[in-house]
């Protein structure tokens, strides 16, 4: 029983990893239509962000604002600069990112050297749930990565910010000539989602080495959420991240780790197989 | 346009998400393909730099080729690689060069990618015309570019530690093999620690899974038990379930042959979890100064390290150059450890049997390589064996409080136990 405990918070924490890494993909895809696979490198920027913050001496919980404001104007300058000429052309967008994750790493190794950062863990030790002893910080994470996922989303589907990027969406000319600016909302838009990939880069920082390569092992997973989840709904986000957390530390704790990337891969490519017969429309 | 049909949607995501796995695959990728950088360290201006009285050099120089992982996952191990490369041409000529000619040292990155590697090493034999090819690079990249050297004849010494069993006509292997690196030591770390339960986790992939064939065999011998086994994929990030299963296991000992970033991630959490070196003692066989120093020395304390050097070995060649090393090039950020100090050995090796041989000829040198002993390198005395490995003595360092390493026991000359019949 309290092996299933543990493994249910195992589950939790990187549920809660995994949705908040996916976030940013889910929303400038969902929304845009712009695949970005740049996004790994903006949550590698927000793990540097952390190591900065702490590396000032200056208290790790300060990153996350830190981070978001960094990656907002990070994100905000992309659109503006790279994804605005391309929104047409979805492959464009893909080769752009690609170059620009290049970039990025490169600019990284530059500045911080090829050698990985240590974050150190902000609150150590472990804490009693339930009867289970679990490492305080990630029931943190878990915590302080949900309410950030759930904020977000309410933003974009109740806010009155959330209906003018939804009018964009389902129609852009019509949002358009109703007054609606929608190169501003499309910089807003992207400038969130890599505002989410910095804090999800700082809530990683102290679990993992902080380097230019961060970003490459966690793209795929924020690829496999937005499959599996779908982003005909944000939501789509929180429940791809459901079951890949849930199939993932399954397969993990009866089989091994190798066949737990196997089971999540096949997943993918079934709902990929199901959404083929569907064609339904884009919507929030 | 906004209005795309979701299966298109869904197709150019999953081509993306394909791309993305390639990424992550092959790191960097082919737009360093050509980043093969040269350095360019004339005998001229190294001899004059360092003021050494040295011998009339004349002639064409010969070019080493060194093939290294500078960037991509294994890219941390690169900087020290390239810095004692410079230190290794000024010693080799300072020493009189190769036959009276200078040496010149090229360097060539494989971005820790096969592909990458080929293409470099293809530079390097076709346009650079190297007269002898040193690596220190993963085992995919070993086999990419193997036949390239076969089909060149030019000589081949992987440098780098490895599962073993490599047998070819232009190779010589001069890394650490698991009985060497886990034969002498598994049993001592058992006396050590009074430990007798196993834990082997290690990476999927060849060097991890053969390296644990063997230990299990070592670890039986000596009354051991293997009482859990598990690889994860490279690049894993989150470890909280197998450090659960580690925990459940109720093993005493922990063979860890996890690579780069994820050796890291692995040790802060299983830290967290509160199964540290004081729960369960590591004994492990890649983690060099470089990877230790990222993980922070709260994690380390106490972890013994098994590998055929560590700065802290006390030959008089080795101290002259760490001190020359501190000098030129930053030792805290990029120390010399097991990869780069073999391929300073190797290069020693090689200049030595050409001298022999009085030839850079393949077929010659060759023949000189086989059996030669030597002195003169940073792990001591070493001899190649008939299997082309090489004989050379095991440390154990034991990580200390501050992060520091202490060489806590040597098995001096440990034979590889190879067999290679050409």
């Amino acid at each position: 029983m309290e092996a299933l405990g543990i493994e249910l918070l195992n589950g939790l924490g990187l549920f809660a990893t995994l949705g908040i890494v996916a976030l940013g993909l889910g929303i400038v895809f969902g929304l845009m239509g712009v695949i970005n696979l740049a996004h790994g490198e903006f949550v590698m920027i927000g793990a540097y962000v952390a190591y900065l913050v702490q590396d000032g001496g200056l208290n790790y919980w300060l990153a996350i604002p830190a981070a978001a404001v960094v990656l907002f104007f990070v994100g905000s300058a992309v659109e503006m600069v790279l994804i605005r000429r391309i929104y047409q052309k979805p492959e464009l967008t893909i080769l752009a990112t690609f170059g620009l994750s290049i970039v990025l790493r490169q600019l990284a190794e530059i500045l911080f050297s090829k050698n990985s950062r240590k974050v150190s863990n902000p609150i150590p030790g472990a804490t009693d749930v339930f009867g289970i002893t679990f490492p305080t910080y990630r029931l943190v994470l878990i915590v302080v990565a949900t309410l950030i996922v759930v904020a977000v989303l309410l933003l974009f589907t109740k806010s009155r910010f959330g209906l003018t990027v939804r009018a964009i969406v389902a129609n852009r000319g019509l949002a358009e000539s109703s007054g609606i600016r929608t190169s501003v909302a499309n910089i807003l838009a992207f400038g969130i989602g890599a505002a989410a990939a910095g804090v999800a880069g700082v809530l990683v920082a102290p679990l993992v080495s902080v380097d230019s390569q961060i970003g490459l092992s966690y793209l795929p997973g924020a690829f496999l959420v937005v499959i599996v989840g779908g982003f005909t709904r944000l939501w789509g986000v929180v429940i791809g991240a459901a079951i890949v957390a849930a199939v993932q530390t399954g397969v993990t704790h009866y089989v091994d780790a190798v066949w737990a990337q196997i089971a999540a891969l096949v997943l993918a490519v079934v709902m990929l197989q199901l959404s083929r017969s569907g064609s339904r429309e884009v919507t929030i | 346009m906004y209005k795309g049909s979701y299966s298109t949607r869904m197709r150019i995501l999953a081509a993306a998400s394909a791309m993305g796995f390639m990424m992550a695959a092959c790191s960097s990728g082919s737009s360093e393909a050509e980043n093969t950088e040269e350095t360019d360290p004339t005998t001229e201006s190294s001899t004059e730099t360092e003021g050494t009285q040295s011998p009339e050099l004349s002639g064409d120089s010969v070019k080493i080729g060194i093939l290294f992982s500078n960037s991509g996952p294994a890219g941390v191990f690169g900087p020290p690689t390239a810095n004692i490369s410079e230190l290794l041409v000024e010693d080799i000529n300072g020493a009189g060069g190769i036959n009276g000619r200078p040496v010149e040292v090229v360097l060539a990155d494989d971005a820790s990618d096969p592909e990458v590697g080929r293409q470099a090493m293809e530079q390097l034999l076709d346009s650079d015309q190297v007269d002898v090819v040193i690596g220190t690079h993963s085992s995919a990249t070993r086999e990419a570019v193997k036949p390239l050297a076969e089909a060149a004849n030019i000589p081949y010494i992987y440098a780098a530690l490895y599962e073993g069993g490599e047998c070819s006509s232009v190779m010589f292997n001069t890394g650490e093999v698991p009985s060497q690196q886990l034969k002498p030591t598994i049993p001592w770390v058992m006396e050590q620690t009074g430990g007798k339960k196993w834990f082997l986790l290690g990476n999927d992939y060849a060097w991890p899974q053969k390296s644990f064939e063997l230990a299990r065999e070592y670890i039986e011998e000596s009354g051991g038990e293997v009482v859990g086994e598990q690889y994860v994929p490279l690049g894993t990030e989150d470890f909280s379930s197998i450090v659960q299963e580690i925990s459940d296991s109720e093993a005493d000992l922990l063979l860890p042959a996890l690579v780069g970033g994820d050796a890291i991630a692995f040790e802060t959490q299983a830290v967290d979890f509160g199964i540290g070196q004081d729960e369960i003692a590591r004994l492990a066989n890649i983690y060099e100064e470089n990877v230790l120093a990222a993980m922070g020395p709260e994690v380390t304390d106490g972890m013994y390290v098994s590998l055929g050097y560590f700065k802290e070995l006390n030959n008089e060649v080795n101290q002259d150059i760490v001190e020359r090393y501190s000098g030129q090039f930053d030792m805290s950020t990029a120390p010399i450890a097991t990869f780069s100090s073999h391929i300073y050995d190797a290069a020693t090796l090689y200049a030595d049997a050409a001298n022999a041989a009085e030839t850079t000829e393949t077929e010659a040198v060759l023949e000189a390589m086989q059996g030669r002993e030597i002195k003169q390198t940073l792990n001591g005395d070493v001899a190649i064996t008939e299997s082309r490995h090489l004989t050379q003595s095991i440390h154990v360092a034991q990580v200390q409080e501050d992060g520091s390493q202490e060489i806590v026991e040597t098995f001096p000359a440990v034979v590889p136990e190879e067999t290679c019949e050409l």
